[in-house]
C-alpha cells in the first residue's frame, strides 16, 4: 500500500505567523482569546474570540493577483510557510495533474461590506420598515455599487493557491462543519493510497465574521464568559461554550517514494483515516458516541494498529458541556481502562474553535508532538468534572515519547472525523 | 480490481418541475425554458420530509436538496430498511453563502437615518430578531447533514462547496468513493437555492452571470453569460454486486471521472484553455476504456459564459470533431450552480435511455460551428451506448464523466 507522509506545515494562529510561533504559544500555556477588535461587537452578541494576527500588507508575500479579502492573504502565509518547508519545487514540474488542492474554506461573503451596502438597503426599505428586495436588486444596478475592488481576486484561498502554484490537480473545497480541514486530510491520504496524486495541499482556513458571532451566539452554543482569559476551558467542570477562533493550517501530503526520491525531509506519517456519521441531531451528538466510536474504530483499522498503540489524544476539545462528555465517553468506550493512561488536550483551549481551519492546525500540532516529545496542555482545565475522569494535561505541557496520535474532530449535521498521525519509521 | 459503479435512483426537483418526467418532457419537447427566476414550481416538501419542523428549519437549498435526496432514495428503492452502515452521502452545498439579505432582520432596525449601521443597538436588540437557529441552514453541510439523519445514512458525509462544479464534483467524488471499495452504495448530488440579490449582482460584475434577456445562451456569442436556476438533483449510486443483490435496475453505469483545475484560466487565451480541456477529455475516456468515436454525444456544461463556451466548443472540436451531437440543458434550465452539473448528468441519463438528443434551447449556437454538431431545434434520435457530461466553470474547475447505456442483457 502507498504510504502518505507529511514534508511541510504551515500556520496562521492568533498567536502569529508561522508553526514555531503556534507551537511556541501551545507549549507555553499562552491564551491568544482575547476581546475581538475586528469587528464592532458589544452587547449581548459574544465579543472574544481568537483572531487573525494583525500583519501590515507590506509584510505578506507577493501574489501575482491579490485577494480581496485580506484574510485570505495572511492564509497564504501559511500556504507558503508549507510548500517551502516542503521543498515542493511545483514550478519545475512539467505536470501538475497528480497534486490536489484540499483546502476546506469559503467564498468572499458580502457581510463583509455590509457598511457599503447599509445605505443602499436603508434607502429601499418601506417607510423605515421591511426591505423591498426587488428595489434593493434594481438598486445595486443603478448605483453600480461594488463595495470591492475589480482588480482583486475575490475567491478563497484554495483557488488562491491553485493558481499561485500553478496546480491542475483535483480540486475539493471540503465542509464537514468543525471536520472540514480534518476531511481534507483525510481525502487526500485515501487519494495518495489509490495512486491518483502523489502530493496535496491540504488544511482549511476561516476567519470568523458577523454572520458567525451573530449565528452562534443565537445559537448558543458560545460561553458567554466575560473573561477572555478563562472563557475557553475543555473538558473543566465549569465549560460553558466553545470560543470562536480564525486562523489558517496547511499540510504538504506526499507519496512517501515519491518523498524519498526528492529527499525530502519527513516530519510524520498519516497513517488512518475514519469518518462517520452520527444521523442523530443537527446540533447535538448521540448521547451514547456511536458515531464517534466507529470512527476511531475506523481510523485505527485504517492505520493497522490497535488502542493499545495511541499514545496521545489531541481532541476536538470544544469546551462545551456536551461535546466534551461525548468525546469522553466515546475514547472510553474504544479504549476501555487504558483510557486514562492516554494524555488528552485540547489545542482549542488556547486559540479557541477555527472551525474549517480546526482539524488541519490540530494536526500541525500532532505532527510537533510526534516530532519534539511534547505534548501541549489543555488550558484552564482546572477542575475535575465528576462524570469525566480523563487524563486532559492540565497546567503544563509534558515530555512523553509520541509514536501515534489520534486527532479528533466532530462537526454539526453529526459529522465525526478521526485521523491518526505516526512518527515516520522508515 | 474496481467495480462496477451503477446509477439506481434519481431525483431531480428543476425549474421544469418537480420529477423526472417533468425533466424528460421538457428536454424531448425541445422548446421548453424555464420561467424567469429559475424557480422550482411549487411543491409540499412534507414528502420527503416528513417533519414540519425540519422543514421550518430548512432555507430553500437545504429544501431542495433534501427533496432530492428523498426522492433519489425512494426512485431507488431504498430506505431505512435496506440501509447499510456504510452509506455514504456526497452533496455538492450551495454558493449563496454570505448575503447581507440573510441578515436583513437584525440590520434593517439598527439602520440610522442615512444607512448607518448603529452597531450597538445591532449587538443590543437588533441580533435577537434572528432566530435561535438561524445559523443553521446557513452551514454548507446542513443539507447533507439532515439527510443523513432523515435517512439514517451513518457512513461517509461530505459536503462539497466548489461553487459551481459543486453538484458535479460530489457525484464525482462518490463514484470514487464506490469504485475503491470505501462504501457500496451512496447518495450524491448537489443542490441550489434562489439567489439573494447582493450576491447574484457579484456574479453579474464578474462577467459571468446575465439578469438579460441575452443570458444562458450556450455557446452563442451573443449570450451575455448565464441566468441563475435553483434546483436539488440527486442520484442513488451503487456497486453492481449490491444492486443486483437487490434486484435493483440500473439506469446508466459510470465508466469514468475525472477532477481537474485550469490555474490560468483567467488569464490564458480560450485557445490554450481549451489545450487543458481537451487533455482531461482525453484522461477520463481512456480511464473508461472508450475511444471518441464511440461517444454518442456530449453533454456540455456551456451555460452562456462566451469565453468558457468557446473553450468548451474547441475542446470538443478538437476531441470529437463534427461527427458528435453536442448538447447542453443550460439554455432551458439557466444554470443551477451547484445543482447544475448534477441536472447535466440526470439529463445525459434519461438521454441515454429514451435514445434522444435534446436540443440546445434558446441559443443559435455559433461559436465554431463548423467543426461542432451542435444540436439545435428539436430532439434528435440517437443509438448512443456512451456519452461525455463535462463541467468546466469560471473559477477554473474542469471535470468530466463518461457514462454508459445499460443494455438489456448487461
Amino acid at each position: 500500500m502507498r504510504r502518505a507522509v507529511v514534508t511541510g506545515i504551515g500556520a496562521v494562529t492568533p498567536f502569529g505567523l508561522g508553526v514555531d510561533c503556534f507551537w511556541d504559544g501551545l507549549v507555553n500555556n499562552r491564551n491568544g482569546i482575547r476581546r475581538i477588535q475586528s469587528l464592532p461587537l458589544s452587547g449581548g452578541v459574544v465579543h472574544i474570540g481568537g483572531e487573525l494576527p494583525l500583519v501590515p500588507s507590506e509584510k505578506l508575500a507577493p501574489l501575482d493577483r491579490v485577494p480581496e479579502d485580506p484574510s485570505v492573504h495572511v492564509f497564504f502565509e501559511a500556504v507558503r510557510e508549507a510548500i517551502s518547508m516542503a521543498g515542493l519545487n511545483l514550478a519545475s514540474m512539467p505536470n501538475t495533474d497528480r497534486v490536489g488542492t484540499f483546502i476546506a474554506d469559503r467564498a468572499m461573503g458580502q457581510i463583509l461590506y455590509l457598511d457599503a451596502y447599509a445605505p443602499l438597503i436603508y434607502s429601499c426599505c418601506q417607510g423605515g420598515g421591511e426591505l423591498d428586495e426587488e428595489r434593493f436588486s434594481a438598486a445595486l444596478d443603478r448605483e453600480n455599487l461594488l463595495p470591492w475592488r475589480w482588480e482583486r481576486d475575490p475567491d478563497g484561498i484554495s483557488h488562491i493557491t491553485a493558481r499561485e502554484y500553478r496546480v491542475s490537480g483535483p480540486q475539493l473545497s471540503l465542509s464537514t462543519a468543525c471536520a472540514s480541514s480534518s476531511s481534507t486530510i483525510g481525502e487526500a491520504l485515501i487519494r495518495i493510497r489509490r495512486g491518483e496524486i502523489d502530493s496535496a495541499i491540504v488544511g482549511g482556513a476561516y476567519n470568523f465574521d458577523l454572520h458567525a458571532m451573530v449565528g452562534f451566539t443565537r445559537l448558543g452554543a458560545l460561553t458567554v464568559h466575560p473573561d477572555p482569559e478563562y472563557a475557553c476551558r475543555p473538558f473543566d467542570a465549569d465549560r460553558s461554550g466553545f470560543v470562536m477562533g480564525s486562523g489558517c493550517g496547511i499540510l504538504v501530503l506526499e507519496e512517501l517514494e515519491s518523498a524519498k526520491r526528492r529527499r525530502a525531509a519527513i516530519l510524520c506519517e498519516v497513517t488512518g483515516y475514519g469518518a462517520c456519521g452520527d444521523a442523530f441531531r443537527a446540533t447535538d451528538p448521540d448521547p451514547d458516541a456511536n458515531g464517534i466510536v466507529r470512527t476511531i474504530q475506523a481510523c485505527l483499522a485504517s492505520a493497522q494498529i490497535g488502542p493499545d498503540q495511541v499514545d496521545y489524544i489531541n481532541a476536538h476539545g470544544t469546551s462545551t458541556k456536551m461535546n466534551d462528555f461525548i468525546e469522553t465517553v466515546g475514547i472510553k468506550r474504544v479504549f476501555g481502562e487504558r483510557a486514562r493512561a492516554i494524555p488528552v488536550s485540547s489545542t482549542k483551549s488556547m486559540i479557541g474553535h477555527s472551525i474549517m481551519a480546526a482539524g488541519a492546525l490540530e494536526g500541525i500540532a500532532s505532527s510537533k508532538s510526534i516530532r519534539t516529545g511534547i505534548i501541549h496542555p489543555t488550558h484552564n482545565w482546572q477542575k475535575r468534572d465528576p462524570e469525566m475522569d480523563l487524563d486532559y494535561v492540565p497546567g503544563a505541557a509534558r515530555e512523553k515519547s509520541v509514536r501515534h496520535v489520534l486527532s479528533n474532530n466532530f462537526g454539526f449535521g453529526g459529522q465525526n472525523v478521526s485521523l491518526l498521525f505516526s512518527a515516520f519509521s522508515g | 480490481m474496481s467495480q462496477r459503479i451503477c446509477i439506481t435512483g434519481l431525483g431531480t426537483l428543476t425549474p421544469f418541475g418537480v420529477g423526472e418526467n417533468e425533466l424528460l418532457a421538457a428536454l424531448q419537447s425541445g422548446v421548453f425554458v424555464a420561467p424567469p427566476g429559475g424557480r422550482v414550481p411549487e411543491f409540499d416538501p412534507i414528502r420527503w420530509i416528513p417533519n414540519k419542523k425540519t422543514i421550518k428549519l430548512l432555507n430553500r437549498q437545504a429544501v431542495l436538496g433534501c427533496a432530492s435526496v428523498g426522492a433519489a432514495m425512494a426512485s431507488a428503492g431504498v430506505g431505512p430498511e435496506t440501509a447499510r452502515s456504510d452509506d455514504a452521502i456526497f452533496l455538492g452545498s450551495g454558493s449563496w453563502v454570505g448575503s447581507v439579505l440573510s441578515m436583513r432582520d437584525a440590520i434593517v432596525p439598527s439602520l440610522e437615518a442615512g444607512g448607518r449601521v448603529d452597531y450597538t443597538n445591532f449587538c443590543e436588540r437588533g441580533y435577537r430578531n434572528l432566530p435561535p437557529l438561524w445559523i443553521l441552514p446557513l452551514l454548507p453541510n446542513t443539507t447533507a447533514g439532515q439527510a443523513t439523519i432523515l435517512h439514517g445514512l451513518r457512513g461517509l458525509n461530505l459536503s462539497i462547496v466548489n461553487g459551481p462544479s459543486s453538484g458535479f464534483l460530489a457525484v464525482g467524488e462518490a463514484f470514487d468513493c464506490l469504485r475503491g471499495g470505501r462504501a457500496g452504495r451512496a447518495v450524491c448530488g448537489g443542490a441550489e437555492g434562489d439567489a439573494p440579490a447582493d450576491l447574484l449582482f457579484n456574479l453579474v460584475k464578474r462577467g459571468v452571470a446575465s439578469r438579460s434577456m441575452n443570458g444562458s445562451r450556450p455557446f452563442d456569442p451573443a449570450s451575455d453569460g448565464f441566468l441563475c436556476s435553483e434546483g436539488g438533483v440527486a442520484f442513488v449510486i451503487e456497486t453492481d454486486a449490491i444492486a443486483r443483490a437487490r434486484a435493483a435496475r440500473p439506469r446508466a453505469w459510470i465508466r469514468g471521472y475525472v477532477n481537474r483545475y485550469v490555474p490560468r484560466l483567467h488569464t490564458e487565451r480560450s485557445g490554450t484553455v481549451a489545450l487543458h480541456y481537451q487533455r482531461f477529455i482525453r484522461g477520463v475516456l481512456d480511464q473508461a476504456e472508450v475511444r471518441a468515436d464511440q461517444i454518442g454525444f456530449v453533454q456540455a456544461s456551456a451555460a452562456g459564459v462566451p469565453h468558457l463556451d468557446e473553450a468548451e466548443a474547441l475542446a470538443i472540436a478538437g476531441v470529437f470533431g463534427p461527427r458528435v451531437p453536442v448538447t447542453s440543458v443550460h439554455g432551458a434550465a439557466g444554470n443551477c450552480l451547484a445543482a447544475g452539473g448534477a441536472l447535466s448528468i440526470a439529463s445525459a441519463v434519461l438521454q441515454l435511455e429514451k435514445g434522444l438528443v435534446a436540443p440546445i434551447a434558446r441559443a443559435q449556437p455559433q461559436l465554431h460551428k463548423d467543426a461542432v454538431c451542435y444540436v439545435t431545434g428539436s430532439p434528435i434520435a440517437i443509438r448512443a451506448s456512451w456519452c461525455l457530461v463535462t463541467c468546466f466553470d469560471h473559477l477554473g474547475a474542469a471535470s468530466c464523466m463518461v457514462l454508459q447505456k445499460v443494455e438489456e442483457k448487461s
